[in-house]
């Protein structure tokens, strides 16, 4: 071994060891340990490693570095909101007490979903390293296989926020929009929409279907309270149109981004898979048990 | 600046903002834009009316539009009601004065009626008296779209199609299932609950035309071409799949199933014979062929003779033509029972002799069992042959032929 690289052959060793305990890493590939090339030039085991990418830093900084296990992701809390009665009221046409709002969690969202049941659908797997959409890098956990892996301590939240978004929208009467351009999983949106007795729209969408409502319809129509993605993209594999649209319009969107998704004009981004469809099955559950939950309690809520 | 504060429309705010860029003046004004208030409930956006200086919001907007077509709905059943009062007492009228039971009288009657009593010389078949019910000139009051909360009432109602993109999608629904089926099926080795068939007959799908017109008067939807033709591709992929008979019933909406005997040719003229005063079967055709015309009789009796303008088969002094002549009738294994009467006028002995062909063939489909008629109309025997002498063109010596070709 040649002096000069002493130093480095130690911590390499130092930080392998380490590797090893770690449970979490079991069968990741960390190629900035593996050496990858030796030049002829070399005739003393000059070893020349690449520079690690960011996820790889991000990956190093968790388990190599010994820092206290923070959370990921702030859990989310909901602040607590007390409206103007009056104003309210007048807003909301039905004159219910509304005590939704005083809690953090009213429809008991986290309960309908946890780290298992996403593990298992598959909602971790995203897309080949090449097709990252850089600003998806904030949610990704790591490579497997040149496959980018989402970290679900970042989904999982998220995932509660927007359902307990689409329930608070739906609990007030809100008109709920599914959108989705992907022609496998298109008969099971339609029928989440259906079931739950909201709508979808998963066929060509013409644009200004928003912005100029009043042009393509010949009735005075109300625009949708939330529109949800189930796919971001088209079939083309561009941005959807509804997305820039409903930003226009300022109305609330709750999006699947997988890791070659733009996340930016989404208001309520669920990072994860979007291909297989145990995912998609999941999510249309949850969707459709969301809904159908805030209906009940809307039901008789009014009633009284 | 102007001190009154009013709401202007949308031109006059146009005209501010170039007034503000020419003059340097401002107009105040209460930039009122249509979509500033968004709240998750309603629609609560505001829209200005130039008119009056009133201030409605989009929610009230959606009511009263909801309670003018509530309001023409009303009106519009009152008279559909009126109409058919005074139809059903008409019918009645006329059934007496016909002498007809009012249960069996038919629209035939009542159109032969109405030709007897008030006849009309109008070439416009609209605008001459009718007598109709009222659900067959009145346009189609369609269903109001939303609930009393302006919620629509079809779960596809954002898509501009819904009750097109419904259809597409429940058979969409089915190919899902079935194809689940198989997958069960051959999985586990038992036989399907229900009876599942693959159909042994194709389907005819619905015209273009028609299926426009379906969706345009049912349903006030524009359907494209494109459209038409997707629903066909949707359709074929559902028909060649293990059906049961919910689903059997469902195409069957959308099209008629081709049985062996295809119905046109067997129920229409071209297959019923007539009768001579003697008794004798026979059938008159006309056929043609470049500049020849010939008049075909076949009578159904016969023990094959054939007759071409007074003479025989030795009129034609080509075999080529007298093959020509003969084809049908061995083609249909009809020659010793078919008798065959000709005339035969203009062209060559080859356009004389395509003539009669196309005459006789044309004849003996009363004659002869409907896969023989598929056969012949599958030969190309039934249809006039187009061929004509093409034209000589100028620069050229005949139709196709050059002059000479000169290197220098």
């Amino acid at each position: 071994m040649a002096s000069g690289c002493t130093k480095k052959v130690d911590t390499i060793l130092v930080m392998f060891n380490r590797i090893k305990k770690a449970k979490s890493l079991a069968g990741a590939y960390i190629p900035h340990l593996c050496p990858q090339r030796k030049y002829k030039t070399d005739t003393k085991a000059k070893v020349v490693l690449p520079r690690p990418l960011r996820i790889e830093r991000i990956y190093e900084e968790k388990v190599f570095k010994n820092q206290t296990e923070k959370p990921l992701a702030k859990e989310v809390e909901l602040v607590d909101y007390k409206p103007m009665e009056n104003e309210y009221k007048r807003l909301l046409g039905d004159t219910f007490e509304d005590n939704a709002l005083q809690h953090p969690d009213f429809f008991q969202v986290k309960e309908m979903v946890d780290m298992q049941t996403l593990y298992r659908n598959r909602v971790h797997y995203g897309h080949h390293f090449g097709c990252r959409h850089p600003y998806m890098v904030s949610f990704l956990y790591g490579l497997r296989h040149n496959t980018d892996i989402f970290d679900l301590d970042r989904t999982l939240p998220r995932l509660h926020l927007a359902l307990n978004f689409i329930a608070h929208v739906v609990y007030r009467g809100g008109i709920v929009l599914f959108v989705s351009r992907n022609a496998q999983h298109m008969p099971l949106v339609e029928k989440t929409a259906r079931n739950a007795g909201e709508y979808s729209h998963c066929r060509f969408w013409k644009s200004g279907l928003l912005t100029n409502i009043d042009r393509l319809f010949s009735n005075l129509t109300r625009h949708p309270d939330v529109v949800i993605f189930l796919h971001t993209q088209n079939s083309i594999g561009s941005d959807h149109i509804a997305v820039t649209e409903c930003a226009k319009m300022l109305i609330p969107t709750v999006g699947v981004v997988d890791s070659n998704c733009n996340p930016t004009f989404i208001t309520y981004p669920i990072p994860g898979n979007d291909d297989s469809p145990d995912a998609v099955k999941l999510y249309c559950k949850l969707f459709e048990q969301t809904i159908l939950r805030a209906k009940e309690h809307r039901k008789r809520d009014v009633q009284k | 600046m102007a001190a009154s504060i009013q709401p202007l429309s949308i031109a006059a705010r146009v005209a501010g903002r170039k007034l503000r860029h020419m003059n340097g003046h401002g107009v105040s004004t209460p930039v009122i834009h249509k979509y500033f208030s968004r709240t998750l409930s309603t629609d609560d956006s505001v829209s200005v009316d130039s008119s009056t200086t009133k201030v409605q919001r989009r929610s009230e907007q959606i009511s009263s539009a909801m309670k003018a077509f509530l309001r023409k709905a009303k009106e519009h059943e009152v008279k559909v009601s009126q109409y058919t009062e005074e139809y059903e007492l008409g019918r009645k009228h006329l059934a007496n004065m016909m002498g007809i039971h009012p249960d069996e009288m038919t629209k035939e009657h009542i159109n032969e009626a109405i030709q007897y009593l008030l006849p009309s010389g109008l070439f416009d078949k609209g605008s001459r008296p009718q007598f109709k019910h009222p659900n067959d000139f009145l346009p189609v009051n369609l269903e109001f779209p939303f609930e009393e909360s302006g919620r629509p009432k079809h779960y596809q109602y954002y898509t501009l199609k819904p009750h097109y993109y419904e259809m597409m999608s429940e058979a969409a629904w089915r190919t899902e299932y079935l194809k689940e089926e198989e997958v069960r099926i051959g999985f586990s080795g038992q036989q399907p609950s229900e009876v599942m068939t693959h159909l042994t007959e194709e389907f005819e799908w619905m015209n273009t035309q028609a299926f426009i017109e379906m969706f345009k008067s049912q349903f006030s939807e524009t359907v494209t071409e494109a459209d038409h033709k997707r629903f066909v591709e949707v359709m074929k992929k559902l028909s060649l799949m293990r059906l049961r008979e919910q689903d059997v019933e469902f195409l069957r909406h959308y099209g008629k199933q081709k049985t062996t005997e295809s119905q046109s040719l067997d129920s229409g003229p071209d297959r019923k014979y007539l009768t001579d005063d003697k008794g004798r079967k026979y059938k008159t055709m006309h056929g043609s062929r470049k500049s020849a015309r010939a008049r075909v009789t076949v009578y159904g009796e016969g023990s094959g003779v054939i007759e071409i303008n007074g003479k025989g088969l030795e009129y034609f002094e080509s075999v080529y033509a007298r093959e020509q002549v003969l084809f049908p009738l061995v083609l249909t294994e009809s020659i010793d029972t078919v008798d065959v009467e000709a005339s035969v006028e203009g062209g060559g002995e080859m356009g004389q002799s395509g003539a009669i062909r196309h005459g006789l063939s044309n004849a003996l489909l009363p004659f002869v069992s409907q896969q023989m008629a598929n056969k012949l109309s599958l030969a190309g025997l039934l249809d006039r042959d187009s061929r004509v002498k093409e034209r000589m063109k100028p620069g050229q010596k005949k139709a196709r032929k050059k002059f000479q070709w000169n290197a220098r």
